[in-house]
């Protein structure tokens, strides 16, 4: 039988990965920029888009002369935001799969029961 | 998992909404009035339910599965279940009778109805305990106490009455006695109720020990227009040898001495009673029996059941509006006679439903081994108190019936790098006899049967306690002072104690008797001299 016992890392996972994202540090490597920035970067793009105007631009200026630190908070608000989407899914996947898992293995004890007791 | 999700969620919507609020507009503020208030309703998870009408015992667990009992805030007895009767048992000191009265102070304060309550313990302590916390009695009536409500044993419907009397007065088990002494009663009663007027048990004692009163009793059926068959069935039993009826009667006779002397015997056998339990049901009262046990005190418990049983018929028959005038028996099991199974299921049916309170399986056994399967067919629940006795406890603990116990068990195989699981389902007990033994005072384990709308049957078991009622005025009470109503002698009644069993008063009447005949043929006499001179 399955419980959120065995699931448990998924979730954990699920819900750290945005801010585990946006939290890494920015370097160099082989000449490309990798890490944490490149995402923030990208993610306060796509939010100043869909913010009104002058909030969008006092957001994106925050983010020029914000330090990595600064940045991570900035985009506090949207990590938490995404994390709560990713562990909805996860959470909606893996209780499909415990009560599907659980159901066949159910089904199945009671089977061999009923076998047990002389039904075919 | 869930609460984590959910409190997920919440936070977020908490956190968008104060900074929309603050960067873009305070009006954002209240869309998350909204969310929050959805989150908050299924993080409490409460399907809004109908609420349950009942009496309610306060925290208690929900032992479906005792592996995982759920702890229960409100355990609610159902009027539902207190409709059908419910059956208590419990050693001495297990609550029976705190429950008896709290479930009494429910009906009194909560559903303000009457009830019936038959205390055969007889202990002052729990008509104090009622009086105190409120559930006080209009009528009380007593089998021991000199002042209490009068009754008539012996009103109510011929058929009743006949079987009531038979149970308590006939006790031989001679065959040729036995009937002889049902054929008495069989030939007397009809007479002294198709004659219209109220008559007590003392009246009848007179008729069968007095010639005299038999044939003033046969005199005034013809006067009353008594059916002919009615009086020739009389007349025939009348008829019989004196010495010969004398030997058939004696033993009925002997019986009844004891309801027609002493102290007690003015207040079974009242041509106007204070208490009549027709009229306590139809008017919905509160009564209050009481019968510590005694020989004596069974058969008027047996009477007065059977009176009872007679009232349920009619309601049965001629009433569809029934007002529930529910019935408790405490400590009842030794009042316990044969016919007791089809009353309690006829008065269950009319709404009177009857509940038992006692100490052992042992006392239903006793009336026989159905008896105690009819009890607990026909009730709507089961309170099981704290039992000593191990056979008890064991077929209390039974009719909780069983569940099912999963075990599940894993093991690490190290040498082969395995692991493996184990599932074992097996019954088991749902209440054992040692819970049972290991209750305190006033805790019970509850079984309860619902039929709900549609047939849907419910059926809820539970550990709970009682909830004690209010008994800190208890000790301000005694026993009541109880007036009694109008003596015999100044009622309508047949009367034929008073007027038979005075030998002076007997001279009297019978000489006022033949001077009124000896004037009417004076009367006659003078007549005829009158036509003669004409």
């Amino acid at each position: 039988m399955k419980t959120w016992w065995n699931y448990w890392p998924l979730m954990a996972l699920s819900v750290s990965f945005p801010f585990i994202c946006t939290g890494l540090p920015t370097t160099v490597f082989n000449g490309v920029v990798v890490g944490g920035g490149i995402i923030r970067q990208e993610l306060v793009n796509l939010v100043a888009m869909v913010m009104p105007v002058e909030s969008g631009q006092r957001y994106i200026d925050a983010f020029n002369t914000a330090s990595a630190g600064e940045e991570f908070l900035l985009l506090l608000p949207l990590s938490l935001n995404i994390s709560t989407i990713l562990a909805l899914i996860t959470f909606l996947i893996v209780s499909i799969l415990i009560g599907l898992s659980n159901s066949i293995k159910r089904q199945e004890y009671k089977s061999q029961r009923k076998a047990s007791k002389g039904a075919n | 998992m869930r609460y984590f999700i959910l409190s997920l969620v919440a936070v977020t919507l908490l956190v968008d909404a104060i900074i929309l609020t603050v960067f873009i507009n305070e009006w954002f503020i209240l869309s998350i009035v909204v969310p929050l208030v959805l989150i908050n309703t299924l993080l409490k998870n409460i399907p809004k339910k109908k609420k349950v009408v009942g009496f309610e015992l306060g925290k208690g667990t929900d032992i479906a599965n005792p592996e995982t009992p759920i702890n229960v805030k409100h355990v609610v007895l159902e009027d539902k279940v207190l409709n059908l009767g419910f059956l208590g048992i419990g050693s001495p000191g297990s609550g029976k009778s705190v429950i008896a009265v709290s479930v009494l102070e429910y009906f009194t304060k909560v559903r303000e109805g009457g009830w019936l309550y038959a205390d055969g313990k007889g202990d002052l302590d729990i008509y104090q305990s009622c009086m105190s916390c409120g559930a006080q009695p209009d009528k009380f009536f007593s089998s021991e106490l000199p002042n209490s409500e009068t009754v008539n044993v012996v009103s109510g419907p011929l058929e009743d009455v006949i079987d009531s009397l038979t149970e308590v007065l006939i006790t031989t088990d001679n065959e040729y006695y036995k009937n002889a002494q049902k054929a008495a009663l069989r030939s007397v009663l009809p007479l002294l109720h198709k004659i219209g007027i109220p008559f007590t048990l003392r009246d009848l004692y007179v008729v069968f020990a007095n010639n005299e009163a038999s044939q003033y009793v046969l005199n005034l059926a013809n006067k009353h227009n008594v059916p002919p068959d009615v009086i020739e069935l009389a007349n025939n039993f009348f008829e019989i040898e004196p010495k010969s009826r004398a030997e058939q009667v004696n033993g009925l006779l002997t019986r009844m001495q004891l309801f027609v002397t002493g102290d007690v015997a003015d207040r079974i056998n009242a041509y106007e009673p204070t208490l009549k339990l027709e009229q306590a049901v139809s008017n919905n009262l509160k009564v209050y029996l009481h019968m510590p046990y005694t020989h004596f005190s069974k058969d008027i418990a047996t009477l007065l059941t059977q009176q009872l049983g007679g009232i349920a018929k009619n309601r049965q028959l001629y009433e569809d509006q029934r007002t529930p005038w529910p019935m408790i028996f405490d400590d009842w099991g030794v009042f316990f006679f044969d016919g007791i199974g089809p009353i309690t299921a006829r008065c269950r049916s009319a709404k009177m439903p009857v509940s038992y309170l006692f100490q052992s399986k042992g006392q239903t056994n006793e009336i026989s081994v159905h008896f105690t399967d009819q009890i607990t067919d026909n009730i709507g629940g089961l309170m099981v108190l704290r039992i000593n006795g191990q056979g008890t406890a064991s077929w209390a603990g039974g009719q909780f019936g069983t569940y099912e116990s999963v075990e599940y068990s894993a093991n690490e195989n190290t040498r082969f790098n395995g692991t493996g699981q184990n599932m074992t389902v097996t019954e088991k007990p749902r209440v054992r006899a040692d819970d049972i033994k290991n209750l305190n005072a006033g805790e019970a384990y509850i079984d309860t049967f619902i039929t709900g709308e549609g047939g849907k049957s419910s059926n809820k078991r539970y550990k709970a306690r009682f909830p004690l009622p209010d008994f800190s005025k208890a000790r301000e009470y005694q026993w009541p002072i109880i007036e009694t109503g109008k003596h015999n002698d100044e009622c309508e009644g047949l009367q034929l104690w008073r007027d038979f069993m005075n030998a002076d008063r007997l001279k009297q009447l019978k000489s006022n008797i033949v001077k009124s005949a000896l004037d009417d043929v004076k009367e006659d006499i003078t007549e005829l001299d009158e036509v003669d001179f004409l």
